[in-house]
């Protein structure tokens, strides 16, 4: 396919995933604010961490943090590159830049949400009954991935896609980790504050993780278990393992079968980090530092992006002839 | 039991036409025109409140469905709905057959026309063309003779606009040689009109225009090089400026709809004379580009150097022969206001025909006695700027201000081959719905003739319609809306 366009397929998927991820997280926050007594700094700084935005939200609203304006940055604000109307927008305009490739449902789904998101339907809907806003937002990103699932040809634009949604989705599993690990007792902090269960818990909840959790791990809820279960859990949907295992899969697909020559360098640095998800001691990573291991599968995960850019998206005219 | 009916206003009450106006669904008197007759009963008996009702669910349709144009009024590209009024323009199967005659032989002149042009150049050595018209046109490109497009097809996609003058009879006010756009609202038009207002096509025998991109891509590929090394040939692509271009969603649409790959410029390389698209394994050969971008932008080594758009080398295959472009590099020439005068006589020249289709008397700027005519009369003409499309740089005589005219007098006395003016023609009226009411508004329309190894006509077409009373102004760009359009089939006059 057009690498332009397999280009536009993959960062389509991403940030809707990033909006879906967003909406999920800042729903959860805030609803974790009616049952704990946790002041605004304590509750919305992992959220301003997961986003990385944490400068821009200094520098625009201040360095005091409220609960408010936190969620009005991460929802509202489009001089937030990763607010959810950003992410939104950047989403439908690569839509737009591939409408064609892309089914006529998907298209009008995310368009709708995006025509609504703008609307005076959405905003006051945010005033009055957030929770229900957030739901929104979820359910108009699920129409779609519902949709690319039943109305798309599998083939290479899909793939595409997939592999989108799940670079991005291992990538949010991490930084939420990293926040709420940040947030909560380490080893180094011993003692469990009171809060820490209930952190992982609207952790483990903004990832629709609460079930899988139990049933996979039977694990007390303190941090060492939840992080196990985040990164090497290899069937639960949001853990960055299982992420990784089926891009896997898909970047094979759209390079043409295992064997191809293309993109051979994205398939090895995604076999690189495979093994170490595979193989890691979970214990032994947090003796060395949880933050650590995280930065260095952050490091593989941008590595990765750069090869599937250099190798698939940014074909050359030196490139040999497609037979 | 005994029921109580209250008597539902129909929906046409009371409406009257313009005087002087021929109004596309109305007689005179007021009574329904003929091809008119049942969808005029089936929107009476609807009544105005369903009928409303129903206009917001199409109005929703085009808006989810991101049927777009795209305007530039803040730099950064407002996407904007093509507002769409859902009456009908009903044209009788009669008045079509003869509309699409005229047009098959104006196209047929216009190919000839251009094919000599860059060729032998007899209509200039016969001197019915003036040599200093041509080579004035902005449009006309010498770089491009001596190259034969395959099958000799210049225009392989023409939107000719058309107006109805007060008798009813259809003129030709321009013609659109280059990338003409608008036929993916023909096709959504009547989409929503199908699923809004089923019943009303219900044994209206209304000929269906859906084919118009397999027809498209079939005659496109009757003319690819041949390839048979490749088994995926031939390899046809839509060639897009990008999402900012104002026609962009008819170009997604259109690939789509014919089953191609939408492109940019930075998609495609040339190498060997050859154009390839550069895809996740490779580079792979393309046969055919309907292309969307204008000649100026299509490969910097020819036209612009500075530009990035384009595609550099592309002139050079298809020189070679290994690309079909549509439409042809250079079609302006024969589609510029200033030529557009002397088509008449290239129906003459080459067909040896009278031609069937009207077309507007026009002064020609250039010419000095024409051009003092224009300017004492300036009042009741309209004049319009050869080289800008879209209802810019156009003088309304009638309704201009005297800054304005004394402004067009400045700029046509400063470059008088820059102009051209023309009476100004009463256009048609068709019933539209404004507000609550509906109301007589002016229309123009635009068929679509395709042509491969040989010509069809889309039974159709965009009819644009002027919302603003009294408005003669019908371009989206300037607040035009548009309709759909049924061409009926059967035994109508």
């Amino acid at each position: 396919m057009i690498a332009r366009v397999a280009q536009a397929c993959f960062w389509l998927n991403r940030y809707l995933e990033r909006t879906e991820t967003t909406a999920r997280l800042l729903q959860v926050t805030q609803h974790v604010s009616l049952d704990l007594e946790l002041d605004d700094t304590a509750l919305w700084q992992p959220v301003l961490d997961v986003s990385g935005e944490e400068k821009r939200y200094a520098a625009l609203y201040g360095r005091e943090l409220e609960g408010d304006e936190v969620q009005e940055f991460m929802t509202w604000d489009e001089r937030n590159p990763v607010a959810l109307v950003s992410s939104l927008r950047f989403a439908r305009d690569n839509a737009r830049t591939i409408r064609e490739t892309i089914s006529l449902e998907m298209f009008q789904a995310i368009n709708s949400l995006w025509l609504w998101l703008g609307s005076r339907e959405g905003r006051r809907l945010y005033e009055r009954e957030r929770h229900l806003f957030y739901e929104r937002v979820k359910t108009g990103c699920q129409l779609f991935h519902g949709l690319y699932h039943t109305t798309m040809l599998f083939d290479e634009p899909y793939d595409f896609m997939r592999i989108g949604s799940l670079f991005e989705r291992a990538d949010q599993t991490m930084r939420l980790l990293d926040a709420t690990w940040a947030a909560t007792a380490t080893p180094a902090r011993r003692t469990a504050r009171p809060t820490d269960a209930p952190r992982w818990l609207a952790a483990l909840r903004s990832l629709s993780g609460v079930e899988a959790f139990t049933k996979r791990t039977r694990g007390t809820l303190v941090g060492p278990t939840v992080a196990a279960f985040l990164l090497y859990d290899d069937r639960f949907p949001r853990a960055v393992h299982h992420c990784m295992l089926r891009a896997a899969l898909f970047v094979d697909r759209a390079r043409g079968g295992e064997a191809s020559e293309a993109g051979t360098r994205t398939r090895a640095v995604l076999a690189g980090l495979l093994e170490r998800l595979r193989t890691s001691d979970i214990d032994a990573v947090i003796a060395r530092g949880l933050p650590l291991e995280i930065a260095d599968l952050t490091a593989g995960m941008v590595q990765l992006s750069e090869a599937l850019q250099e190798e698939l998206f940014d074909v050359t005219a030196a490139m040999p002839r497609a037979g | 039991m005994a029921t109580t009916r209250t008597r539902r206003a129909a929906l046409f009450e009371g409406y009257a036409g313009l005087p002087g106006a021929f109004d596309e669904l109305f007689d005179a008197e007021g009574r329904p025109r003929r091809e008119a007759q049942r969808v005029v009963g089936l929107l009476d008996r609807m009544g105005p409140a369903e009928f409303r009702a129903r206009k917001r669910i199409s109005d929703l349709m085009f808006r989810d469905a991101g049927v777009t144009f795209s305007v530039y009024s803040d730099g950064r590209g407002v996407e904007r709905i093509f507002p769409f009024d859902p009456i009908p323009r009903v044209i009788g199967s009669g008045a079509w057959a003869r509309l699409a005659r005229g047009l098959e032989q104006r196209l047929t002149a216009l190919n000839l026309y251009l094919a000599d042009i860059y060729g032998p150049q007899r209509i200039l050595k016969q001197k019915v063309i003036p040599r200093g018209m041509l080579e004035a046109s902005k449009g006309y490109l010498p770089q491009m003779r001596g190259i034969t497009p395959p099958g000799g097809v210049y225009v392989h996609v023409a939107g000719i606009d058309l107006i109805r003058a007060g008798d009813g009879e259809f003129v030709v006010l321009e013609d659109n040689l280059r990338t003409p756009s608008g036929i993916s609202y023909v096709l959504e038009n009547r989409a929503v009109m199908k699923r809004v207002y089923p019943h009303l096509f219900r044994r209206a025998s209304v000929q269906p225009v859906d084919e118009y991109p397999t027809r498209l891509r079939e005659a496109l590929e009757s003319l690819a090089p041949a390839d048979p090394g490749d088994r995926d040939a031939p390899r046809t692509v839509v060639l897009t400026p990008g999402p900012y271009n104002s026609a962009y969603f008819e170009h997604c649409f259109l690939a789509r709809r014919m089953g191609v790959e939408l492109v940019e410029a930075g998609d495609l390389v040339v190498q060997d004379d050859r154009v390839y698209v550069k895809t996740t394994r490779g580079l792979a050969r393309v046969h055919v580009i309907y292309r969307r971008i204008d000649d100026a932008y299509i490969d910097p080594e020819v036209f612009r150097p500075d530009s990035l758009l384009g595609v550099p080398g592309l002139v050079r295959a298809y020189r070679a022969g290994s690309v079909t472009l549509a439409n042809a590099i250079g079609n302006g020439a024969a589609d510029d206001k200033a030529i557009y005068p002397f088509v008449h006589d290239m129906i003459r020249f080459y067909l040896g025909e009278e031609p069937v289709l009207q077309q507007v008397g026009t002064w020609i700027c250039d010419r000095p006695d024409e051009c003092s005519y224009v300017l004492a009369n300036l009042r009741s003409l309209v004049v319009k700027s050869v080289d800008e499309a879209g209802g810019y740089g156009m003088l309304m005589g009638p309704q201009a201000t005297k800054k304005e005219l004394e402004e067009f007098t400045r700029k046509i006395k400063a470059h008088p081959r820059g102009f051209i003016a023309q009476p100004r023609i009463e256009l048609s009226t068709c019933p539209t719905l404004i507000g609550n009411e509906v109301r007589p508004r002016r229309v123009d329309f635009r068929p679509y003739v395709v042509t491969g190894t040989s010509t069809w006509i889309v039974p159709g077409g965009l009819t644009r319609t002027a919302l603003r009373r009294g408005s003669y102004v019908v371009n989206s760009s300037q607040g035009g809306g548009s309709k759909d359009t049924w061409v009926l089939g059967g035994e109508d006059a």
